[in-house]
């Protein structure tokens, strides 16, 4: 009847060290880089983070805005500016959320997706 | 309890040799604004050596120190539970079984910090009792005790819940299901969340057949817009912004049948602490909200503090141009052993943060986020009734059990067929809410700052002078009404 741990922001730094990936938490926002398998920057490491303020649901609910360097852009994106400064904060709806063994690896995968659709 | 648990329980204390027996289990707090609940979790059988039976049962200091100790580590209480065979509704305790528990509070408080719980099965019939235990050894007996399975078995304290007298009024509705299940239902503490035209509706007829305390909670007002559905709401709501709740409560006066209804109108959201924490003073909720965040809220209250969610909603599929391509409508029971409200794809879990951020009110984020966050607008009364009736099904079988059966799980009902279909989805194995049953308030909260529900009673604090008046000949006209009303019932001699 204990509450399942790793919720929240310490909750997602777990899982993400759990899935080898190291991260840092500046400004607002957990930083760490993902490796890219598909797109115009497939192998290369882009970074990317999360807004704290968006972590209190972890795991149950998944963020919302992926942030990513300004250098990193889209087509097409619905984004705002992130709190940490050279950033920009991207709108992606993450679909069929909550049924991951590891949430970390499907908000990677997420993240990998969405950054596939960056422009070189 | 869940009915697994006490399945467990009833397994280990109902011996086949008649004689009494014990064992000790485990307790999540679930505290709410008038009400504390413990959520019978993990069951501890005892080991050898560490309990005697002998026509009665007693167990050891070592066996109550071993499970406090456990109970603390998970930040809970303990809870001490034996049986009456023979032994049928809610069980008083002899002298020295009030001294065996009672002489463990003081202890049992020391190491978890929490209030000793006793409960007593009666093997009779089944029903369970109990009662906290203060560390200065005095007892406070429960109100109720519920056990969560297909069918919502409530034992009930009667010198705290007396059984409701049936009235003229009720009789009908008695003569359904006989006054034993009358008086089950009538107790339970019901609380509607969304006050919209599904869920003023439900808790309409809630209160006409007879259940005493039922709440309703929103946090919207009354617009023009709402007046083709919100079948009761007047222009004149429509005018003052009256919000919904009050509009709720006006209607739900009038239709109540108890001797003494409890309605209680709920000015805030359930996403907000206040809600939620009100939400654990009930038995059963209904939601009939459709936005993402609070039916997150719902999902893990559904599991977390043991109160099943009847849920339901309504998806009307226009052609773009012009006509009705289909409708159709859902129900289900939020509970465990039941297939979340995300499993069941009632649920999109990636948008309730940007619901809670409030982008799904933003209408230049939806210009440029495009349809897949474009809220449904679609709703037309003629057909909301018929979610209506879908939940409160599912409600009727949750309470009553038709036929031995209980909540007949995910219902989905197809318009252009007119065909019903039992939904075949099952739990995903990793859901994280199905993994929170009955944890408390250890719950992952997600309940946070509402601005939209802010804003909008801020805005009705400050009315124009003249609409401060007519609120207040409205108001004196619906007393008038409301002792009209006493009054016919003085005359009906209900």
């Amino acid at each position: 009847m204990t509450a399942a741990p790793d919720t929240g922001l310490e909750g997602f730094l777990t899982s993400l060290k759990r899935c080898g990936v190291e991260a840092v938490v500046e400004a607002g926002v957990v930083a760490f880089a993902v490796e890219l398998l598909a797109g115009a920057r497939a192998g290369t490491a882009v970074p990317t983070g999360v807004g704290v303020d968006e972590l209190a649901g972890w795991p149950a609910v998944p963020p919302h805005w992926v942030h990513f360097p300004d250098d990193v852009r889209f087509p097409a994106s619905n984004m705002q500016a992130s709190s940490r400064a050279g950033w920009t904060k991207h709108s992606r709806n993450i679909q069929r959320w909550g049924n991951a063994v590891e949430p970390a690896q499907a908000w990677l995968a997420h993240v990998r997706t969405v950054a596939g659709a960056a422009i070189a | 309890m869940t009915g697994q648990v006490a399945r467990d329980l009833r397994t280990h204390l109902l011996r086949g040799d008649g004689q009494e027996e014990v064992t000790l289990a485990t307790y999540s707090p679930s505290i709410g604004v008038d009400r504390r609940t413990a959520l019978v979790g993990a069951v501890h059988l005892p080991r050898t050596g560490e309990r005697e039976v002998h026509g009665n049962a007693s167990f050891t200091g070592n066996y109550v120190v071993r499970v406090a100790a456990a109970a603390a580590h998970e930040q809970g209480g303990v809870v001490i539970l034996h049986s009456h065979p023979g032994g049928t509704g809610w069980q008083g305790m002899s002298g020295p079984d009030a001294d065996a528990e009672g002489s463990y509070a003081y202890l049992v408080h020391e190491i978890t910090g929490l209030p000793l719980l006793g409960m007593t099965l009666a093997g009779g019939d089944g029903r369970w009792s109990a009662r906290f235990w203060e560390p200065s050894r005095q007892a406070i007996w429960c109100e109720s005790v519920r056990v969560i399975d297909d069918v919502l078995c409530v034992s009930w304290n009667e010198s705290l819940r007396p059984t409701p007298r049936v009235r003229k009024s009720q009789v009908r509705t008695v003569s359904a299901w006989g006054p034993r299940k009358q008086a089950d239902i009538a107790r339970l503490r019901v609380l509607v969340v969304g006050a919209g035209s599904v869920g003023l509706e439900v808790a309409l007829r809630l209160v006409a057949s007879g259940v005493e305390q039922v709440g309703v909670m929103d946090f919207d007002s009354v617009e023009l817009l709402n007046l083709d559905r919100l079948i009761g709401a007047t222009r004149l709501d429509a005018l003052l912004r009256t919000p919904k709740v009050e509009v709720g409560r006006r209607l739900m006066q009038r239709a109540a049948t108890a001797e003494q209804p409890l309605i209680r109108a709920h000015d805030v959201s359930i996403c907000e602490p206040a809600g939620l924490r009100l939400a654990l003073d009930y038995d059963v909720v209904f939601s009939c909200v459709d936005r993402p965040w609070p039916r997150a809220v719902l999902n893990m209250l559904a599991y977390a503090d043991l109160i099943p969610v009847v849920d339901g909603g309504l998806h009307i599929d226009p052609f773009p141009d012009e006509g009705m391509r289909n409708a159709t409508w859902r129900s289900h029971v939020i509970r465990p052993g039941r297939p979340c409200l995300a499993c069941n794809r009632q649920l999109d879990l990636g948008l309730v943060s940007a619901d809670r951020e409030g982008l799904l009110d933003d209408p230049e984020y939806i210009r440029r986020a495009g349809a897949s966050v474009e809220p449904a607008r679609q709703n037309v009364a003629m057909l909301s009734v018929s979610v209506v009736s879908s939940v409160l099904a599912q409600f009727v079988s949750l309470t009553t059990g038709p036929g031995g059966l209980g909540d007949p799980g995910p219902l989905q009902y197809i318009l252009s067929t007119h065909s019903l279909v039992h939904r075949p989805y099952e739990s995903d194995p990793n859901c994280y809410f199905e993994h929170s049953v009955a944890v408390g308030d250890q719950r992952l909260d997600l309940s946070g700052v509402h601005a939209v529900a802010e804003a909008e009673r801020a805005r009705r604090r400050q009315p124009f002078p003249r609409m401060r008046a007519i609120q207040l000949i409205s108001a004196l006209v619906g007393r008038a009404s409301s002792a009209l009303e006493h009054y016919a019932g003085r005359r009906l001699n209900l």
